[in-house]
């Protein structure tokens, strides 16, 4: 708040001077025409001209001094005050904005030299803790955590949230409201999981405790049945909990529907079965009796022929079904060719990748064995000694490319190949099988853009991955023991430190400026930030189809055009969704006023409604350092340290946000602004301040 | 007097071939495509044996085999004939009181041997 004063305060000093010299000159000019009796005229008349001279020299001078003293003394000391908070509290590497020219002599350049040695302190320190082993295990075990294949979460009494891995954000990837401090009600079906509790509570669990209750239990929006299991961390009424959550391949309605029509199919071929066998017993039964016999023998005919079209059927849906689930798994491609190279390096060429390779969706081993009896044919029977595996993600499918210098493989060779069997496959697998199973097929032919390179392409079906536009820094499990101790009520929530407040930070993309004129949101992203940091997993990502054309110059400013979002959600759907996100947390954004206009015009016509308090980083900023005209998110970011990605995506542009607002929380702290209902105090005299400006 | 069976059947082909075994075997025969059918048939001959498709395309299985129990039938033994093999069918079928469950395809010659058990212990 202090920020705000000094803002006013200068603003109330340079009104005094304006005032006062208007006074003066009011003065001078009544002096002027001031006629006294008792001396000479011409007397008087110089008296006064040297008078009004004075002053104006005198009021000009101190309004130059003034001006001088501001530009190269106070201004420059604001900044280094600014700078200096910055370097004590998130961002020590803080350039101090001090213009050429300043009277503060070395002060900077002390200032920042004591920045950097606390950085060098800092990093030290940052290293000696990596060094030491509660680091160490924490680290190991949370990428332990993260690298288990069943979800996990850990609730307190209450059923709130207080740890969840990777595979449960994976698990329950369609459930918006998972997050840290939220109810595991608000995720999974919440009667099978207190059912779960009471049993364990009541101890009517398997003896062995450690195993915990085994479940099936809904998403909450019983889109999907997950296999869950309880194990109670404490004992008693109010015990912490685990729930461990697997997607057991629950039947999708696609696979139900696969397995109906092949019970159909299996079924519908009894009935022409059991006419056969009993026409074909009594054809011969009646050898003496010709037309009898005849007419069995007509029969027989008949049914054979409803049997061979019903095997068709049979024959089609069971090819679908073995396609559709044949113990298909995400793999990468680095992990395909490092198992072939872990395995058989003696008779295969040298390998290499050529990127960073691409997730698909396959049988590991199989595939590994594909990749193993193409490699080893190439250097046996193509004399290939070195072959680069790239991988490139083209739409639904993976291209995997095994790259070679040399001629192709002709196409009656790779027929060959693929007609023979792959070792260690159980039976007689062929290779031309194994692609066969992967939807996939083989070809060979010279490099598209290395004309000297033979390659072997490979497409095979991509990764069922949710793929962010946004590269988000790894976090490896979404934690916060001491979401009990902070949680708050309704009436306390004002009270609440800013740095234990619950917020959801976000930024939207739109169709222009205009939202009372038609303009819609193409783009809202938001990322959750708990215990003052921002958790990276949990963010929320979408493209919304606006109704309407985007025009050019706003596809120029973020990239997202009208074939991009046509198969994206309507805005009510997408708002319901974020509703469910945001829960009771505070929202935050950069120029929350602009992306709040948006939300709130949409109001009526979605029902949804965004009624919890509102920060916003630009005021926020502002209070922090007045110094400064620039509060760009760039500026700010630049400030503070913060790297800058995805600039101009929501998403991108809600996380660069998120990170600013928790840099700023202790510098916050340091004009005393601590709780909720300060900050929102601090933005709204600043807003209301901003108001009058621009009223003058 | 030669035991009567009722075949309780729309697949026509099977119904003639079973039929004609049967006789052959020395059986009177009488076969019926629907329910309403064999509820008359069972009616005018009290059947021994009544051989029952469960999904015929007038009556549910089960509601016809509950009246064929009620109605001149009472005593009569009843084999199951389906393409449903799941086992917890059968398990319904024999509780509710069939006395054989076979699924299709079967082998006629054990069908045969069924009906003769049957037809023996009530005649």
């Amino acid at each position: 708040m202090r920020g705000l004063e000094r803002q006013v305060g200068r603003r109330r000093f340079w009104l005094a001077l304006a005032l006062m010299l208007m006074l003066q000159a009011l003065l001078a000019v009544a002096l002027f025409f001031l006629q006294p009796d008792s001396r000479p005229a011409a007397v008087f008349t110089a008296y006064r001209y040297w008078l009004f001279s004075a002053w104006m020299l005198l009021s000009a001078a101190l309004v130059i001094v003034w001006l001088v003293l501001d530009r190269l003394l106070f201004v420059p000391l604001a900044a280094v005050t600014r700078g200096a908070e910055t370097m004590a509290g998130p961002y020590p590497g803080h350039l101090l904005e001090v213009r050429r020219g300043h009277w503060l002599g070395d002060l900077p350049r002390a200032v920042t030299g004591l920045g950097s040695a606390l950085e060098a302190a800092r990093d030290g320190r940052d290293e000696a803790f990596a060094g030491g082993d509660p680091t160490d295990h924490k680290m190991a075990l949370e990428r332990l955590l993260n690298h288990l294949p069943a979800g996990i979460i850990v609730a307190d009494g209450e059923g709130r949230i207080l740890l969840y891995n990777e595979a449960a954000r994976h698990v329950l990837r369609d459930q918006p409201a998972l997050g840290l401090g939220r109810e595991v009600a608000e995720v999974l079906a919440e009667r099978p999981l207190r059912s779960a509790l009471l049993r364990r509570r009541r101890g009517r669990g398997p003896p062995d405790q450690s195993t915990g209750t085994s479940f099936v239990c809904a998403t909450a929006d019983a889109s999907r049945l997950l296999q869950c299991r309880l194990i109670l961390l404490d004992e008693g009424e109010g015990a912490r909990y685990v729930v461990t959550l697997e997607d057991r391949g629950m039947p999708t309605p696609e696979r139900m529907g696969h397995e109906r029509r092949m019970r159909e199919a299996v079924d519908a071929l009894r009935a022409p079965l059991a006419g056969l066998c009993a026409a074909s017993t009594a054809a011969e039964a009646a050898g003496d009796e010709p037309t009898a016999e005849a007419r069995f023998r007509h029969i027989v005919n008949e049914e054979a022929v409803r049997l061979v079209q019903r095997f068709k059927v049979l024959a089609g849906e069971a090819e679908a079904l073995l396609a559709a689930d044949w113990r298909l798994a995400d793999v990468h491609s680095g992990d395909l060719v490092a198992g072939v190279l872990a395995q058989e390096p003696d008779d295969l060429p040298k390998v290499t990748m050529g990127d960073e390779g691409e997730w698909l969706r396959g049988e590991g081993y199989l595939l590994e064995r594909l990749l193993a009896n193409l490699l080893r044919r190439l250097r046996a029977e193509l004399k290939v000694a070195q072959v680069r595996v790239d991988a490139a993600l083209y739409g639904p499918r993976v291209y995997l490319d095994l790259c070679w210098l040399g001629r192709a493989v002709p196409p009656a060779q790779l027929a060959g190949w693929l007609e023979s069997p792959v070792e260690d496959t159980g039976g007689n697998t062929h290779l031309g099988e194994i692609l066969e199973r992967h939807d996939a097929a083989l070809w060979s032919r010279i490099h598209p853009r290395r004309p000297q390179e033979a390659m072997l392409r490979l497409p095979l079906p991509a990764a069922e991955r949710d793929r962010s536009t946004v590269s988000l820094p790894p976090r490896p499990a979404f934690y916060d023991f001491r979401i009990g101790e902070r949680v708050a009520t309704a009436s306390e929530e004002a009270g609440q430190s800013l740095s234990d407040l619950d917020c959801v930070v976000f930024d939207t993309e739109t169709t222009g400026l205009e939202p009372s004129q038609g303009d819609e949101i193409v783009s809202i992203g938001a990322i959750r930030v708990t215990g003052g940091r921002p958790i990276h997993g949990e963010v929320f990502d979408t493209l919304v189809n606006p109704g309407r054309p985007i025009p050019e110059a706003s596809r120029r400013f973020h990239g997202i055009d009208d074939e991009h979002v046509r198969d994206a959600p309507d805005i009510t759907t997408t708002l319901r969704r974020f509703r469910a996100f945001v829960g009771d947390a505070v929202l935050v954004a950069h120029s929350a006023a602009f992306d709040m206009r948006f939300l709130e015009l949409k109001e009526r016509r979605s029902g949804v409604r965004f009624d919890r308090p509102v920060l916003d980083t630009l005021l926020l900023s502002m209070l922090v350092y007045d110094h400064s005209g620039d509060h760009s998110l760039e500026a700010i970011a630049g400030r503070l340290g913060v790297p800058v990605t995805g600039r101009h995506t929501a998403l991108g542009d809600a996380v660069t946000t998120a990170e600013i607002f928790v840099r700023l929380l202790p510098l916050l702290r340091g004009r005393g602004i601590r709780r909720l209902e300060q900050a929102d105090a601090a933005c709204r005299r600043l807003a209301a301040y901003r108001m009058q400006q621009r009223a003058f | 007097m030669a035991a009567r069976v009722l075949i309780v059947d729309h697949q026509r082909n099977l119904a003639e071939a079973l039929a004609y075994l049967l006789r052959r075997a020395g059986y009177t025969v009488r076969v019926a495509a629907n329910g309403a059918d064999a509820l008359a048939a069972a009616a005018a001959e009290s059947p021994d044996v009544v051989l029952l498709e469960t999904s015929l395309p007038d009556l549910d299985g089960y509601t016809l085999y509950e009246r064929l129990r009620g109605e001149g039938a009472g005593h009569c033994g009843i084999v199951v004939l389906t393409a449903n093999q799941r086992e917890a069918e059968r398990d319904k079928a024999l509780a509710l009181g069939a006395d054989g469950y076979l699924v299709k395809p079967f082998d006629p010659a054990d069908l045969i041997d069924r009906v003769r058990v049957l037809a023996a212990a009530r005649t």
